[in-house]
């Protein structure tokens, strides 16, 4: 059986008109992808490239200038497209004043949940973000992280099969969005699809099939991961240490690039021959082989390497893991 | 240090306070005086920017009018130019306020001597509170006490006795119009004791009421003869000698009976006539 | 309608919670004890002056957590984002406003209940008798439900696109042009021209007639309000009301939340 396309856009285009001279704002330029049922999408950029407009057009707070869009078949002007829609906004916010579970039940009611079993939905729900412990504060008091948390309760309280979360990982620390990782992995695992835009480029690379990069308002690339590295070794990286002061000389004329670290030396090489040889260069000298490492374009070179390009000067940040 | 400072200014601050307050005590009492009536606003114009809350502010300026009303006993010689202007705004704004017709329009008259504004309103109150009859008794009292108008008054008083439904009145509105002293009034006054005569509820005010109508009839007879007398003057330039002179030169159908039961003296001396029964025409004379 | 009515629920919940309501609410009860010593001050006629207050304050408090709440609550859902994750749930825009719409009359009816209870404490404690009631005063209160619906539905429909504070002057000032139309039109129906006329007739759709949905004057004077006179004013209050609160769902079905 073949997957059902879970979301499909079609030339999805969107233009403010803002100020009081009503001057053109174009957010977003013709994009057109489709993701398959199952699949877990990528959508990657800096900010202002046109992720969130995206993603609001397709949960309908926003209504598309041109193009169109589809959830499983459905057009997102029906309303009832969105029943079957999970989503988390960037920086998500909700009422102060109520408890977490009174928020999934509002929630819950208007996705069409009710009694008993949105009362068990909810429970389970914030067992599984791991706000249990919390169930008795009010909102007002909850960290980033936990509001977070409870946003992606909200997301899947209704078991939809279909997630868009905008900045997932956005507020949590590492522990977080480890466990968000997880949780992404594991729904679809259990065969939800899923869509999410984020600008650190390193959660994509752990966890999507399939990668779509925007950038000012223009989808400049979409395709599996595989497909958009650039498979071949770039360079082979050598780490050393234990050698004279005078040899650092010697080893960076042979290498691509060089440099001291606390650890040891770091040098590059165009191919694993010239690195192979300097390894031995190094061990016939006395020091010691730390690593040889061959590198892969890793996704940040593949964005920049499109961005410019593309003409664009734009640059995505690369914040750690 | 902030602590310091800001310790200081409450200090300095309250000490401003204090001291100024007792100095402008005089001030903070003349504070909302009125002092020049053509400065009050329109009461149309009030109710257009009320907000829907003409009541409330048809009372807040009825109070205003209270203190008003006090002032002169508080500090002597002021006028109460303002009193009208004043009760006129009240009553643009709540035209209903029958209490504020009737003090404004008494203390027009009584306390301000401004007679004709005192009518003003209470007419103005007549109209827009049909049913309150302290405001054409009080036209009444203006007109006989103040302004010689006693045709106008006896009828001013027949209505508050038609309004108040008290028959009472009908008493003072006939002797209103014996006062008053025209034909007009003498009918008016009979067949409005007429009317009273049907809804007394006791004797005693059926027996007063019956005793009135008998000397009104009798003094709009007296008068009747006192007219053909005057006539007869003004034509042969003495007196008659005889009654039966009126009835011969046709100024008198013929001597007219006594409704009190005696007979129609003439006195040719003094040219008058009276009511063996009742005497002379005197309607001031308080008697039965 | 579940889905409408869950958010008129949480509606009530954020105004009560909130305690956006209890000092203005206290404030009004307060005015009315206050009345007591006011009617002091006057000669004669003191229960009056009583009824009045209580009447009027709230009205002026009723209307002002109208305006006041109902731009708050709406506007602080978008400006807070509270409302991404619920709008984006099937429940359409309508639903939405008309959710608001009901927690928020549901809320100054609460209120409503509040003062017009001390209200009636603070004139039984005057004139130690209940026949007040009889008289005017569930007509005077009841239909001040009327006058604050049509406030909610204006607060809503201009915090459904505009700023807060543009919300509010413009509610105000439309509530306001409603007092004084309902004062002014029997002048300008009998002008000869016939401009006036047609004035007339084209601001008795456009402004609310605040001074029809006004019975403050039957508590003061004891007026009987027939049954039919009194449910054909709430029905034009309410219908005027829904109008609105139509146009606000078409406003905002319309407006991208950014």
């Amino acid at each position: 059986m073949t997957a059902r396309t879970a979301l499909e856009t079609e030339s999805l285009g969107k233009t403010y008109r803002l100020g009081l001279r009503l001057r053109s704002v174009i957010a977003l330029d013709g994009l057109s992808l489709r993701v398959e049922e199952g699949s877990i999408f990528g959508f990657v950029g800096p900010n202002g490239a046109g992720k969130s407009t995206t993603i609001k057009i397709l949960v309908g707070l926003i209504a598309p200038s041109r193009g169109s869009a589809s959830i499983f078949g459905r057009p997102i002007a029906d309303p009832t497209s969105r029943q079957v829609v999970g989503y988390l906004p960037e920086n998500p916010a909700f009422h102060d004043f109520l408890r977490p579970l009174e928020v999934l039940e509002l929630r819950g009611k208007l996705s069409g949940l009710g009694g008993r079993d949105l009362k068990r939905r909810s429970e389970e729900v914030l067992e599984l973000v791991g706000l249990s412990q919390a169930r008795d504060l009010t909102v007002r008091k909850f960290s980033k992280g936990m509001v977070q948390r409870l946003g992606l309760a909200q997301a899947v309280l209704h078991d939809p099969p279909l997630l868009i979360l905008d900045e997932p990982m956005s507020g949590l620390d590492p522990i977080g969005r480890k466990d968000v990782r997880d949780l992404l992995v594991d729904l679809r695992r259990r065969g939800k699809t899923l869509f999410f835009s984020t600008h650190i480029l390193n959660d994509v690379e752990t966890t999507c099939d399939r990668v779509g990069m925007v950038l000012k308002g223009r989808l400049v690339a979409e395709g599996s991961l595989a497909a958009l590295l650039d498979g071949s070794v770039k360079s082979v990286e050598l780490r050393c240490a234990g050698l004279a002061e005078e040899q650092f000389a010697t080893m960076r004329a042979m290498a691509l690039d060089g440099s001291r670290g606390p650890e040891g030396w770091t040098f590059s090489f165009a191919d694993p021959g010239g690195a192979n040889q300097a390894a031995g260069r190094v061990l016939s000298l006395g020091g010691s082989v730390l690593s040889l490492l061959p590198l892969r374009e890793t996704l940040e070179q593949s964005f920049v390497r499109l961005a410019t390009s593309d003409g664009q000067a734009a640059a995505p940040s690369t914040a750690n893991a | 240090m902030r602590g310091a400072g800001t310790a200081a200014l409450l200090a300095l601050s309250a000490a401003a306070v204090a001291l100024a307050r007792p100095a402008l005590a005089p001030e903070a009492l003349a504070a909302g005086r009125i002092r020049d009536p053509a400065w009050l606003p329109s009461g149309k114009l009030l109710r257009l920017a009320s907000f829907g809350q003409r009541l409330l502010l048809a009372d807040l300026y009825w109070l205003k009018t209270v203190a008003y009303m006090g002032e002169p006993f508080l500090a002597p010689g002021r006028g109460l130019d303002a009193l009208h202007p004043l009760g006129e705004i009240v009553t643009d704004l709540d035209p209903r306020y029958g209490y504020a017709y009737q003090v404004v329009g008494s203390n027009l008259s009584g306390l301000a001597h401004r007679v004709s504004e005192s009518d003003r309103i209470l007419e103005k109150g007549v109209r827009n509170v049909p049913d309150r009859w302290t405001l054409p008794f009080l036209l009444a009292f203006n007109k006989f006490f103040y302004e010689g108008d006693f045709a106008g008054a006896a009828a001013w008083a027949r209505r508050a006795a038609e309004v108040g439904k008290r028959p009472q009145l009908a008493l003072l509105a006939a002797n209103l119009a014996l006062v008053a002293n025209t034909e007009d009034q003498y009918q008016a006054s009979i067949s409005f004791l007429e009317l009273s005569l049907q809804q007394a509820e006791t004797l005693e005010l059926r027996e007063q009421l019956e005793q009135r109508m008998v000397k009104v009839r009798t003094y709009q007879v007296l008068s009747r003869v006192e007219r053909a007398i005057e006539a007869f003057r003004a034509r042969n330039l003495r007196p008659p000698l005889v009654l039966e002179e009126l009835v011969w030169s046709g100024l008198l159908p013929r001597i007219p009976a006594d409704p009190s039961g005696g007979t129609i003296e003439y006195d040719p001396w003094a040219g008058s006539v009276r009511s063996s029964a009742l005497g002379p025409r005197d309607p001031l004379r308080v008697t039965q | 309608m579940t889905r409408t009515l869950a958010i008129a629920a949480n509606t009530v919940r954020e105004a009560l919670r909130e305690r956006l309501l209890y000092n203005l609410v206290i404030f009004a009860v307060l005015l009315s004890a206050a009345s007591l010593t006011v009617s002091q001050l006057t000669l004669g006629e003191q229960y009056r002056i009583i009824a009045d207050v209580s009447t009027s304050s709230t009205q002026l408090f009723g209307i002002l957590i109208s305006v006041f709440v109902g731009v708050a609550l709406v506007s602080r859902e978008i400006d807070r984002r509270t409302a991404y994750a619920m709008l984006a749930r099937p429940v359409s825009r309508a639903d939405f406003i008309l959710g608001k719409f009901i927690g928020l009359v549901a809320t100054v009816g609460l209120n409503l209940v509040v003062m017009a209870l001390a209200s009636a404490l603070v004139i039984f404690a005057y004139t130690r008798s209940a026949t007040f009631l009889a008289s005017g005063f569930f007509a005077a209160f009841g239909l001040m439900l009327a006058q604050f619906a049509v406030c909610v539905a204006l607060a809503v429909l201009f915090a459904s696109f505009s700023t807060p504070t543009l919300a509010v002057i413009f509610t105000l000032t439309l509530v306001g042009a409603g007092f004084v139309f309902s004062e002014i039109r029997p002048f300008w129906l009998a002008s000869d021209r016939v401009q006036m006329k047609q004035l007339v007739h084209v601001l008795d759709f456009v402004l609310p007639n605040m001074g029809l949905l006004d019975a403050k004057e039957a508590l003061t004077y004891g007026d009987p309000v027939s049954l039919r006179s009194f449910a054909t004013r709430l029905a034009y209050g309410f219908g005027y009301a829904g109008v609105v609160v139509a146009l606000a769902a078409q406003v905002f079905s319309r407006r991208d939340i950014r």
